[in-house]
């Protein structure tokens, strides 16, 4: 969704067997989200760690996602997924049980077997459902999005038109905050001091302007769109057709089968854990 | 197209617009009639319901926005009932100024896609529509590209070929060329002509900036402050005899007019034969050169030397200046004329790979008013912003008095630089009118007693009287452009940098604008304009500098400016102005004659 604001960091295009790209999104949305459903079922590190690591090769198979783009977006992921292995492991909320091995002992801090499974599975969980989401997003072009919502989901064309005209505002109103900043900086206003009164102040003086400007805006897109002749009409016979094809069969038949394997090799090892509501 | 048998297409009898409120009426009583083939030209002053007009033709207005319409629109003769926006939309297509806020997707096709869609045209005939409708504006190249990466012209061709496509019978036009460069613009209207030549069109067009448009139009109609029509009919007789009348409302006129009125009064001409024979006052740039090169050879030579005149004053030289009263100058503070204010050193800058400017080297000189010009997306804004030190370059520096910006301090910079945005919006700080413009004399420790004075005057030279307790953001377009530059001339910079001040106003703010800072120039302050209006570089700038592709392509005199070669100028996106137009081709005409001898 995001690749298409700039189209500078745009990969090279692959002819893949099974472009992510390609699919139809409304079916990609459905079975990731299903992924996720089961896949949160499981506590383990090896179910999760199996099925994060599937995915990333899903990803790196079937993408066409320039690596450093991907990198930058799943860092922040990776540094929230670390912060709760730590508190995790370091301040387990459950009692610990006496016959766990301790595996670290650090002054006041001790980390026992039990502790640090849990911290590992919860860690691995974040970077999964990052992951899987990433999966998605890096490869759904919002365009296709809503026709594949209007058509397969019956999304009123309403509300999806309104969505995309919405979406094409996201990157102005950063244009236009800046501008503002600049203005006032040549008016002397530019300076917020730190105070609860002055922040209150600034917050008021921009984000008048700012609504004022969407409004109008807003206005002048709805005018427009009427003017082209919309309705919200939902009979309407889409020039672009995205459809449903073997491809997309093929990729939830995968995933499915993704998951079904990372449970069974955790069976296998017998280290399958069911989720019983720990954080 | 002045056919006896004209057909009308659209009809409207005593169409009146009432807004919830009950209280003001936008558009009230309008009778006009939009004739098969013709070019309608819609003026008036600003705010006087044009644009309201024009949806209440195409029924947004009552259908899409709560409001009460009475009276009624005939098309072909039929009352009009315009219960399916889908069918108005087939019946009256309409572009808008701003290329910006009118697209709802992303690349060209999907746009055109979801207009066909919307009239519900069948799947299979979509793609040809799209094609024939790309092909009448000349983009049929550009199926695939994404809106936000064309340029100004090419989006309102989008515009354009997105209303086309729905074959509309009538098309408006809102202002479609105010925010493109002039021969963008001149290229806009020729595009138009040809479109309603090629399709049986009729256009109503609604617009301040009339010399690409003037040869093309058929019929005028004019409105007045109150929003009825005060003229229907040929534009001739209009500009001929009402021209007093018009410029008192601030409705912009045909500068061929102007023109030719000036110089017949001055060669002796005097508007004898525009009292005879009202067609011989030219509207367009054509006209205007075929009337003169037409006179005999003294009244050529006379108007020759008449043209000259102005621009070889405005020549920056030192010597021609010397006769303006330096009094003023020394008052103020300042040494002498070539005193460079601001210098800015091999400037480049790149926002996230994209080179915006590269090597620009420049001088701000005190008492000159310089003008940046150049097309759309050439970077103007960007050097403006570099130049008052609200952005970093990101190589090269800006040199004021002899120490880089960075080494100022903020206050200290901003009492010495000020800078007017393109949208006065951004600008207000305040609650009020009266506080936006107390403001800058607020934290400059003024008595409340001398800030009350000043602000008075303000409020009187700017029309602003009667507002002091209004919200900024609720005055109209024209009083917040007044606002805007009020609040910062209260600050007396030395250095006042203006991004498209005139753009949106109408014809008698522009010019009272222009005229002001000009006089801030004279006093000895210096004044940067970007602007895209050629009339305004010729009359009130005295070097002017056109950047393109990131570069200054040229810096000198506008004179000199004129006198390049024509594929440079149009390459630039210019159109010289009228009076050098004509100059030009009266010497050619006296050489021609020279030679023939």
């Amino acid at each position: 969704m995001l690749a298409l604001q700039n189209s500078k960091s745009k990969p090279s295009r692959r002819h893949l067997f099974l472009a992510l790209g390609r699919l139809n999104p409304s079916i990609k949305a459905m079975t990731v989200v299903l992924c996720v459903v089961l896949l949160s079922l499981a506590f383990d590190p090896v179910t999760i760690a199996s099925a994060l690591l599937l995915t990333l090769l899903m990803t790196w198979l079937f993408g066409n996602i320039a690596w450093n783009r991907w990198l930058l977006l799943f860092a922040p992921f990776l540094i929230l997924a670390l912060g709760y292995f730590w508190t995790a492991a370091l301040f387990p909320r459950e009692a610990i049980q006496p016959d766990s091995v301790l595996i670290l002992s650090m002054g006041p801090f001790k980390m026992t077997n039990q502790s640090f499974q849990i911290a590992l599975a919860l860690c691995l969980r974040t970077l999964l459902f990052s992951a899987l989401s990433l999966l998605f997003i890096l490869t759904t072009d919002p365009v296709r999005l809503m026709l594949s919502l209007m058509q397969q989901c019956k999304l009123p064309p309403k509300l999806a038109y309104g969505i995309l005209a919405g979406f094409r505002f996201l990157p102005l109103f950063r244009e236009e905050l800046a501008i503002m900043q600049r203005a006032h900086r040549v008016r002397g206003a530019g300076r917020i001091r730190r105070t609860p009164r002055s922040l209150l102040y600034a917050f008021k003086r921009y984000s008048i302007p700012l609504l004022a400007g969407a409004i109008h805006k807003s206005e002048r897109a709805a005018v427009a769109m009427i003017s082209r002749g919309f309705t919200g009409k939902s009979d309407r016979d889409f020039y672009t057709r995205v459809q449903i094809t073997w491809r997309d069969g093929l990729f939830m038949a995968l995933m499915l089968a993704i998951v079904a394997f990372s449970f069974g090799l955790s069976h296998f090892l017998g280290s399958l854990r069911w989720y019983n509501g720990e954080l | 197209m002045l056919s006896e048998n004209r057909k009308p297409v659209l009809e409207t009898t005593d169409l009146s617009l009432m807004l919830d409120d009950n209280a003001a009426q936008p558009v009230s009583s309008v009778s006009m009639s939009l004739h098969e083939r013709e070019i309608t030209l819609l003026l008036g002053p600003g705010g006087c319901g044009k644009s309201s007009l024009a949806l209440c033709l195409n029924g947004i207005y009552p259908h899409a926005i709560e409001s009460v319409v009475s009276g009624n629109i005939k098309i072909y003769g039929n009352s009009t009932d315009w219960n399916d926006p889908g069918l108005t939309a087939q019946t009256v297509g309409i572009v808008f100024q701003d290329p910006d806020s009118q697209f709802c997707m992303l690349t060209v096709e999907q746009e055109l896609a979801f207009c066909l869609e919307n009239i519900g045209c069948p799947r299979e005939n979509i793609g040809a529509r799209i094609h024939d409708a790309l092909k009448i504006v000349h983009m049929d190249g550009c199926l695939d590209h994404p809106i936000h990466q064309l340029s100004g012209g090419q989006k309102q061709r989008i515009a354009i070929a997105a209303a086309l496509a729905l074959r509309p019978k009538v098309l408006i036009l809102d202002e479609p060329t105010s925010n493109l460069d002039p021969v963008t613009a001149k290229q806009l209207a020729e595009s138009i002509d040809a479109i309603r030549k090629l399709l049986p069109m009729t256009i109503l067009l609604i617009e301040h900036q009339l010399d690409p448009w003037m040869e093309y139009i058929d019929h005028l109609v004019v409105m007045n402050k109150e929003g009825t029509v005060q003229y229907e009919g040929h534009p001739l007789p209009f500009f001929a005899h009402q021209a007093p009348a018009a410029d008192l409302a601030g409705i912009w006129q045909p500068r061929a007019a102007l023109l030719h009125r000036k110089l017949s009064e001055e060669t002796g001409r005097l508007g004898e034969e525009i009292a005879e024979d009202q067609s011989l006052l030219p509207l367009s740039a054509r006209g205007l050169i075929a009337t003169w090169t037409a006179y005999p050879a003294h009244t050529r030579d006379k108007a020759i030397r008449l043209l000259e005149a102005p621009l070889r004053k405005k020549q920056p030289t030192a010597t021609v200046n010397k006769d303006k009263p330096c009094e003023i100058r020394k008052n103020e503070g300042f040494a002498s004329k070539d005193d460079v204010l601001l210098r800015a050193n091999r400037l480049t800058f790149a926002r996230r790979h994209n080179i915006v400017l590269q090597n620009v080297n420049l001088a701000i000189r005190a008492g000159e008013l310089m003008a940046i010009t150049g097309r759309n997306g050439a970077g103007k804004s960007t050097l403006i912003s570099l130049l008052s030190g609200l952005l970093e370059p990101s190589s090269g520096e800006v040199v004021l008095h002899g120490q880089p910006l960075g080494r100022w301090k903020e206050t200290l910079l901003r009492s010495r630089i000020g800078c007017i945005f393109q949208h006065p919006e951004h600008q207000f700080v305040a609650d009020t009118v009266y506080d936006e413009l107390a403001f800058s004399m607020r934290l400059q420790k003024r008595s409340e007693e001398e800030i009350r004075q000043r602000v008075g005057e303000l409020l009187k030279q700017y029309r602003l009287e009667g507002h002091e307790a209004c919200s900024p953001f609720a005055l109209s377009q024209g009083q917040k452009r007044r606002l805007g530059v009020a609040a910062m001339l209260t600050d007396e910079q030395q250095i006042l940098l203006c991004d498209e001040p005139t753009f949106g106003q109408d014809a008698y703010a522009a010019n009272e604008l222009m005229t002001s800072l000009r006089a801030r120039a004279d006093l000895g302050l210096a004044v940067v304009v970007i602007t895209h209006d050629m009339e305004f570089v010729q009359e009130y700038a005295d070097r002017v500098i056109v950047l393109n592709h990131g570069c200054i392509q040229f810096e000198g005199s506008p004179r000199t400016l004129w006198s390049m070669p024509e594929p440079f100028l149009s390459e630039q996106g210019l159109v010289p102005p009228m009076a050098s137009q004509l100059l030009i081709r009266l010497q050619e005409a006296k050489g021609d004659a020279g030679s023939a001898k």
